[in-house]
C-alpha cells in the first residue's frame, strides 16, 4: 500500500532515518511511486519560474500626529530661523529699543511756524509757553518743551540731558542686541545639531536598507541558480531518455535486419 | 551585524519607529509574494501587503512572541488575501503580459541562458500561474508556503489550524493537479511530459 504522506515527506526531504529508508526500500518495488515522485519533482521546478513581478513599495509607517507620543517624519522647510539673519535681527532689535526708548520717554515732535519743538516726558497737555521758557507741568511728572528755534541756556543744557538719558538708553540697546545675537547663534547652533542627528539617522537607515537589498538579491540569485539546475537536470533527463529511446529503436531495427538476412 | 526580527520587535513594541520600519523592509518583498501568489492581481497584493504591515503595527502591543514574527505577519497577510477572495467572489486571477517582450526578457536573461530558453521558462511560468490560480485555495495556500517560503509542515499546519497530515494531503493533491494541468499546458510545446 502506498503512502501518499511519506511520498511527500520524502519528496521535500522531511523524513528522516528508519521511515527515510523503509520509503526507499518501498520506491526500489514500486514503479508507481517512482514515476509519482519523478512527476511531482519535476512540478517543483516548473514551479519555481513563476516569479511575482517586481514591486514598487513607498510606504513607512509613521504616527498620526494626533496620536499620543506623536512622531511625525515632516520635510525639511525652511522656517523663520532661515531667514532671520544676525544682521537682520540687529536691525530689528535696534528699532525694537528705539520705540521702546521713544515710548518710555515720550517724545514728541512738532513742526510750526517758529520751528520744531521736541517734546518729552508725561503730562495731560502742554500749555503754551514763551520763547525760551522752561516750566513745571502740572502733573507729578514733567513735562518739558523746547523751542529749538530760540534755545535758552537752560533749554540746552535739559536738551543735553535728554541727549544723554537717550545715549544710555541705546547702550542698554545695544546690551539686548547683542543678547538676541547670542540667542540666535545658540539657535543655530541647536539647529545643526539637530540637522547633524537627523543626517547621522538617515545614513543609518539607508545602511540597513541596502543591506537588506544586498541579502534580497542574493537570494533571489540564488533561487534562480537552483531554478535552472533543475531546468538542465530535466534537460538532461530528457536527452537520456531520448538517446534510450532511439538506442532502442536501433536495436530492434538492427534485429528485424539481421532477423531477415538469417530467413534469406 | 543586523538585528533579529526578535530585537526589532521588541524594540518597536518600546515605540522605535524605526525597527518596525526596519522590519517592513525586511518581509514586506516575501509578503507581497505570497500576496501575489495568491490573489495574482498586482496591485491588490501591493494594497494587502501594506495593510498586512498596518493591522501588525496596530496590534504589536498584542503579540507576545508565541510564535515567530515572520509567522504571524503570513497569518495576517493570509487572512486578508482570503477576504479578498471573498469579497470579490471569485477565483484568484493569472496575470499574464500580454505579449512577450524580447527586449525586456533579455535583460533578464542570465548570461548563460538563451532567448529561447528564457521565453521557454516565461511560457512555463505564465502556465504554473494559471494552473495555481486554478487550484481550490487550501491546496494553493499549502503550495505556496512550502515551495515559495520554505515553511515546514509543522508551521503551515499551525498556520492554516490543520492537522500536519492534512497539509500533507493537501500538497499531495494539490501537485497532483499542477502535474496534470502542467502536461498539458506546456507539455507539446516544450515537447516534454511529466512521467
Amino acid at each position: 500500500m502506498c503512502n501518499k504522506d511519506d511520498l511527500v515527506s520524502y519528496l521535500y526531504d522531511d523524513l528522516g532515518g528508519a521511515a527515510r529508508a523503509a520509503f526507499e526500500g518501498h520506491l526500489r518495488g514500486c514503479a508507481e511511486c517512482r514515476d509519482e515522485l519523478a512527476a511531482m519533482k519535476g512540478v517543483r521546478a516548473d514551479l519555481l519560474t513563476w516569479a511575482p513581478p517586481e514591486p514598487d513599495f513607498a510606504f513607512r509607517i509613521v504616527h498620526e500626529p494626533r496620536a499620543a507620543q506623536a512622531t511625525v517624519l515632516r520635510p525639511d522647510v525652511p522656517s523663520w530661523r532661515a531667514w532671520f539673519t544676525p544682521a537682520a535681527g540687529l536691525a530689528a532689535a535696534a528699532v525694537l529699543v528705539l520705540a521702546a526708548a521713544a515710548g518710555l520717554a515720550r517724545v514728541e515732535i512738532h513742526r510750526d511756524a517758529d520751528g520744531f519743538t521736541v517734546r518729552t516726558g508725561w503730562s495731560a497737555a502742554a500749555p503754551a509757553i514763551a520763547d525760551g521758557e522752561v516750566r513745571a507741568g502740572a502733573g507729578a511728572t514733567r513735562a518739558r518743551d523746547v523751542r529749538l528755534s530760540v534755545p535758552g541756556p537752560d533749554a540746552m543744557s535739559e536738551l543735553e540731558t535728554r541727549v544723554a538719558a537717550l545715549e544710555a538708553a541705546s547702550r542698554n540697546g545695544a546690551n539686548v542686541r547683542n543678547a538676541a545675537m547670542l540667542s540666535a547663534r545658540t539657535s543655530n547652533e541647536e539647529m545643526l545639531k539637530v540637522v547633524r542627528d537627523l543626517l547621522a539617522q538617515s545614513e543609518g537607515r539607508q545602511k540597513t536598507e541596502l543591506a537588506i537589498r544586498i541579502g534580497q538579491v542574493l537570494r533571489d540569485v540564488d533561487a534562480q541558480r537552483v531554478a535552472d539546475l533543475n531546468r538542465v537536470q530535466q534537460g538532461l533527463g530528457r536527452m537520456d531518455a531520448s538517446i534510450a529511446t532511439e538506442a532502442e529503436a536501433r536495436r530492434e531495427l538492427t534485429n528485424i535486419i539481421l532477423t531477415n538476412s538469417k530467413q534469406r | 551585524m543586523s538585528s533579529t526580527d526578535e530585537e526589532l520587535v521588541a524594540r518597536s513594541q518600546g515605540g522605535d519607529m524605526d525597527s518596525f520600519n526596519q522590519l517592513v523592509m525586511r518581509w514586506e518583498r516575501p509578503i507581497y509574494a505570497l500576496a501575489y501568489r495568491t490573489i495574482g492581481r498586482e496591485e491588490d497584493a501591493r494594497d494587502v501587503c501594506q495593510e498586512t504591515f498596518l493591522r501588525a503595527f496596530r496590534a504589536l502591543k498584542g503579540f507576545k512572541g508565541q510564535a515567530k514574527f515572520s509567522s504571524w505577519l503570513y497569518r495576517i497577510a493570509l487572512n486578508l488575501c482570503r477576504d479578498w477572495i471573498r469579497r470579490e467572489r471569485r477565483q484568484p486571477v493569472a496575470q499574464a503580459p500580454e505579449g512577450v517582450d524580447l527586449i525586456e526578457l533579455a535583460s533578464e536573461a542570465t548570461p548563460a541562458e538563451t532567448i529561447e530558453d528564457l521565453v521557454a521558462r516565461q511560457e512555463i511560468g505564465q502556465a504554473v500561474a494559471r494552473a495555481m490560480a486554478a487550484l481550490p485555495e487550501d491546496q494553493r495556500t499549502a503550495i505556496i508556503l512550502k515551495e515559495y517560503h520554505g515553511l515546514t509542515f509543522q508551521e503551515i499546519a499551525d498556520m492554516l489550524d490543520c492537522p500536519l497530515s492534512t497539509v500533507k494531503t493537501r500538497l499531495y493533491q494539490g501537485l497532483s493537479v499542477l502535474r496534470r494541468q502542467l502536461d498539458r499546458n506546456t507539455g507539446f510545446k516544450t515537447g516534454y511530459k511529466h512521467v
